[in-house]
């Protein structure tokens, strides 16, 4: 098992009344799962997403992450964690504007403090899969949104990552863009990676093989596609 | 990780020229202060480096209780320390020790000048290392009523001719055969006077009542400064525990008080301490250097505050950069060195600008006139360059740390959430009142600086009452001057040549002497110059009474006449000017001259200056200084006609040459203070400016959602600059009516130091608040403006 979740509260409180965002939550993911959440806005999508991903906190239940209390742990391990098995991808592709492409993805392994030569390496076979050798040396700015998703990507991936979390990677692009984004991840997914995604779409969630429904913070239902 | 760091802050640097350049700017500027105030400290602590055995030489202090409680410690020693000291010959290997009881008019082949000497002993040379050009080191100092005297001295009196042999007069009428010529220095020394007489002069000169009596007296603490040279292997301790066996004695047969002998090494002499009394030398002392030092830290602060500001400011921007970098694994430490790296790199960029800045200052130097705040003698070093790069890391480091640690601290979370409504400072009370006060000092500095300015140039204008145009002023140089002058006059575009004993200038630079007229108990103070009989028609003075000096003299060898101004006659007691013509006047004991002539008051000090008693004397090779009368001509050629027609002779120093109307203009507009101050204000109000700019900016920024909604529901763009702008121009509003006042204050007192003065009303300082405020109008409106102007749904889309 990769992670579980068991009873999971998150909630703000707001004029002396709790405002639940996340409610009652279990949840456990296999290695090797590709899993949409879905749900209308406000339902905790994102905030379960943030959760799975150690941005956020919770402030009841158990996560277990590869049989590591994630509730138990300080904040910097929580970090040290994520930072070895988690990549993500975001709606907004978040790049870094003062970056290359090839700078971009480079940059968790600087962070990783590997060799130069190491990271020349690892960054040309993602630049040569993701087939976008031509445009390493370009600026986000200089791309279209596809091609920045598939930045984003490669970069989420170059760390090895044993879990992906993408949140509404396709919400910027158009439905071919769209399309081949999720052609990638289900080729990525079976290539062992595991994804979890929260999306609007009926459409890309049928790419996974578990949809998630929430609903007001809650687990409305969970069908197996 | 390091390229990469620094491939990031470059291109962000370029990314954001505007605000690259507003903080390279202003840490530049304020960076420049700092580089000067180092020079001055580098000048500062290159004194007394080159006395050969200095790690073993101390010079002794001395310590006084007295028993009403009141303490002095000084530099100084009594005079017959030096003789008891000659029994430790166990631990001193050598002493010496300086007496500083001889300074006044030296009077030798026909001149009179000031100089400041003291009496020493032999081994003076071996303690402190100087050297002679001239004259043997082993006897120079040993026979009474030898004199040694430095180079300048030397060619001041006696220009290219030998002076060994020479006699020379003190004011006490002693007479010095000049034994030696000093060479150069080495270096700076604490040790700088003219002339050097032997110590062993000093008892005759007691016997005489030409000197009180001090040699044998223990008490007489301020008379003389006492140095030891420490044997090889000797410890400190060893001289002190005999120095405490003197003072036992000294103290048991004295109830007065207690008195104390220390030993302060040759090294910290200068600069030295506040607290030491009676210290000699021009070196500053550490509580000068401290105020300056943090004088200049004080405006890097400021500096500093506004890059934090700023960048600060600018978080919000940048906020998305750290968080993507925390979620792909960046840790805190590494964000934050990155940060810290674009500060330092930024601020080594401002030492660049600094540098430039600095070395236009060493160059043209605006800042200097008499006194010179950047030290001449400055050139170039490595040890400087190494320094200024360690003062700019350091800069870069006080600067980057806060915005550093703040944006380093960004939960990677909250670029998926609503960031741009964040207040990342909190409440801005304190930068609100930094602004007030950094504009209220520009405010009084452009005040002060606006009448200072207005007063020495109305001043540099003021009629001096003489002729100061196409007058060009060479000094003499040890030439013969009566040669000279046959020479320069028969150069074309020269009207006529005159001599004289000094130069106008802002300070009286003749000399002094007492003048009675029957009882020497009411002798009066006067100035005087001396001149040759064509001086006041050439410089055009205009005579009150009586006439010039005569041409034809019964005995050219005796001085007979005097001139006076109307303010000395008045002061010896004549109501009418022409009652003192034919009047005698004693000068000394001996000698008395005629009142030849009375001329109508002119100034001869810098204008604004009150005019005191003034006399011309005239006597043979008493000039120093050749006034050449020209032609309306080009300055240059005329000097180099000069220069050829001079170069025949026999001069000491390399000609030179200077403009009466140049050197008047110069002194009398204070240039050097000028600049400085407006370099001062100058910096003063950019950085207040830029500190300005940076509040508005983060204003604008953290408001922009307000200002959407706001144009959205139909504000225009008038109203919305006008709320934006509101509250910063009230800041500037507060600042003028804090800093007008002080201003007004502060130029009205300072006029009263001036007899003739400018009108100063309280317009001229509306009039500099108006300006001060146009400047910051434009530094919110600039920004406010593009506020509200923008579009507002690109800032409502991206939340």
């Amino acid at each position: 098992m990769l992670l579980n979740l068991k009873k999971i509260f998150k909630w703000v409180t707001v004029g002396g009344s709790r405002v639940f965002l996340l409610k009652d939550i279990n949840l456990d993911v296999q290695e090797g799962e590709f899993i949409s959440i879905m749900g209308p806005s406000g339902s905790g999508k994102s905030t379960l997403l943030n959760v799975i991903g150690m941005l956020d906190g919770f402030d009841e239940g158990e996560y277990n992450f590869l049989h590591e209390g994630v509730h138990k742990l300080k904040e910097k391990q929580k970090a040290q964690l994520y930072k070895q098995y988690i990549g993500f991808v975001f709606q907004q592709y978040h790049l870094i504007d003062e970056l290359t492409v090839y700078e971009n993805i480079e940059t968790p392994l600087i962070y990783q403090d590997l060799k130069a030569t190491e990271r020349k390496a690892m960054v040309a076979d993602m630049l040569d899969r993701f087939n976008i050798v031509g445009k390493k040396d370009l600026f986000p700015a200089q791309l279209s949104g596809g091609q920045q998703q598939l930045v984003g990507i490669a970069r989420a991936l170059i760390a090895k990552p044993k879990l992906l979390l993408a949140d509404e990677p396709t919400g910027n692009l158009n439905s071919k863009q769209g399309e081949e984004i999720m052609d990638l991840f289900k080729q990525l997914n079976n290539e062992g990676v595991t994804i979890i995604q929260v999306t609007h779409s009926e459409k890309n969630a049928t790419y996974g093989s578990r949809i998630i429904n929430l609903l007001d913070g809650r687990m409305e239902n969970e069908q197996t596609v | 990780m390091l390229k990469s760091y620094i491939k990031i802050a470059l291109r962000n640097l370029l990314r954001n020229r505007l605000t690259s350049f507003i903080n390279i700017f202003g840490l530049g500027l304020s960076m420049s202060v700092g580089l000067m105030i180092m020079i001055r400290l580098q000048d500062e602590l290159s004194y007394d480096k080159f006395h050969p055995s200095s790690a073993r030489t101390y010079r002794i202090t001395s310590a006084y209780d007295k028993k009403d409680k009141e303490k002095w410690q000084m530099a100084s020693t009594p005079l017959p320390l030096m003789g008891a000291l000659e029994k430790y010959d166990n631990t001193i290997e050598s002493s010496v020790n300086i007496y500083p009881a001889l300074n006044g008019k030296a009077t030798a082949a026909g001149k009179e000048i000031y100089i400041a000497a003291a009496f020493t002993g032999p081994s003076f040379f071996k303690v402190f290392g100087f050297s002679l050009a001239a004259g043997n080191t082993e006897t120079a100092l040993q026979m009474p009523n030898s004199i040694v005297i430095n180079k300048t001295t030397a060619e001041k009196f006696f220009g290219s001719g030998n002076p060994i042999g020479k006699m020379l007069q003190m004011p006490t009428g002693t007479n010095f055969i000049v034994t030696g010529v000093l060479n150069d220095k080495p270096g700076k020394s604490h040790i700088d006077f003219d002339a050097y007489a032997s110590y062993s002069t000093v008892t005759q000169m007691e016997k005489d009542k030409v000197l009180p009596e001090k040699s044998n007296n223990w008490y007489a603490f301020n008379s003389a400064y006492t140095y030891v040279v420490l044997k090889k292997g000797i410890s400190k301790s060893a001289l002190q525990s005999q120095l405490n066996a003197i003072t036992n004695e000294m103290n048991s047969n004295n109830k007065e008080g207690v008195s104390a002998f220390n030993l302060q090494s040759l090294n910290s002499i200068t600069p030295g301490t506040d607290r030491l009394e009676n210290n000699i030398g021009h070196g500053s002392s550490w509580g000068k250097i401290y105020t300056e030092a943090g004088m200049s830290l004080l405006i890097l602060l400021a500096a500093c505050f506004n890059y934090t500001n700023l960048t600060v400011a600018r978080a919000l921007t940048r906020a998305k950069e750290v968080g993507v970098r925390k979620i792909v694994g960046a840790k805190r430490s590494q964000i934050f060195t990155q940060y810290i790296f674009e500060s330092v790199l930024l601020s080594l960029l401002a030492l660049g600008l600094a540098w430039i800045i600095l070395a236009a200052i060493v160059r043209y130097a605006p800042f200097n006139d008499d006194y010179e705040f950047i030290p001449s003698t400055f050139h170039y070093n490595l040890n400087y360059i190494g320094w200024s790069v360690v003062y700019a890391i350091f800069t870069g480091l006080l600067a980057g740390s806060s915005p550093a640690w703040i944006l380093s601290a960004f939960k990677p979370l909250r670029i998926l959430k609503n960031l741009s409504t964040a207040k990342i400072m909190g409440k801005i009370g304190l930068q609100k009142s930094l602004i007030v006060f950094q504009y209220s000092l520009s405010l009084v500095l452009i005040i002060f600086l606006f009448v200072f300015y207005r007063q020495f140039s109305f001043m540099a204008q003021a009629d001096p009452g003489f002729k100061k145009d196409n007058v060009m002023v060479v000094p003499v140089n040890g030439i013969d001057d009566k040669i000279a002058v046959e020479k320069i006059a028969a150069v074309s575009g020269v009207k006529s040549v005159t001599a004289s004993s000094a130069k106008f200038s802002k300070r009286f630079s003749g000399m002094s002497m007492p003048v009675w007229l029957s009882n020497k108990n009411d002798a009066l103070g006067i100035n005087y110059y001396y001149a040759d009989e064509k001086f006041a028609s050439a410089m055009q003075f205009r005579f009150v009474a009586g006439k010039n000096f005569t041409t034809t003299y019964a005995d050219e060898e005796k001085e007979q006449y005097i001139i006076l101004n109307e303010k000395a006659a008045h002061a010896l007691g004549f109501v009418m000017p022409d009652k003192a013509v034919g009047q005698k006047v004693w000068i000394n004991d001996s000698a008395q001259l005629e009142i030849t002539g009375v001329l109508k008051d002119f100034n001869y000090e810098g204008s604004g200056r009150p005019i005191v008693p003034l006399a011309f004397r005239n006597k043979k090779n008493a000039y120093n200084f050749l006034y050449v009368q020209t032609e309306t001509a080009d300055k240059k050629a005329i000097e180099d006609r000069v220069k050829k027609a001079l170069s025949g002779l026999p001069s000491i120093q390399p000609f030179s040459a200077s403009w009466l109307d140049d050197d008047l203009d110069n002194s009398n507009s204070q240039t050097a203070t000028v600049s400085l101050l407006g370099f001062l204000g100058f910096i003063a109000l950019a950085i207040a400016s830029l500190g300005l700019l940076g509040l508005v900016i983060y204003t604008v920024e953290v408001k922009g959602k307000e200002i959407s909604i706001r144009k959205i529901i139909g504000a225009n763009e008038v109203q919305l600059v006008k709320i934006l702008s509101k509250g910063f121009i009230k800041l500037l509003l507060i600042a003028g009516l804090i800093a007008m006042p002080v201003g007004w204050l502060l130029a009205t007192m300072f006029l009263q130091n001036f007899t003739e003065r400018i009108s100063f009303g309280f317009v001229n300082v509306i009039g500099c608040f108006l300006f001060l405020l146009s400047i910051g109008l434009f530094t919110i409106i600039s920004q406010t403006y593009k506020a509200a102007v923008a579009n507002p749904v690109k800032n409502l889309r991206s939340e």
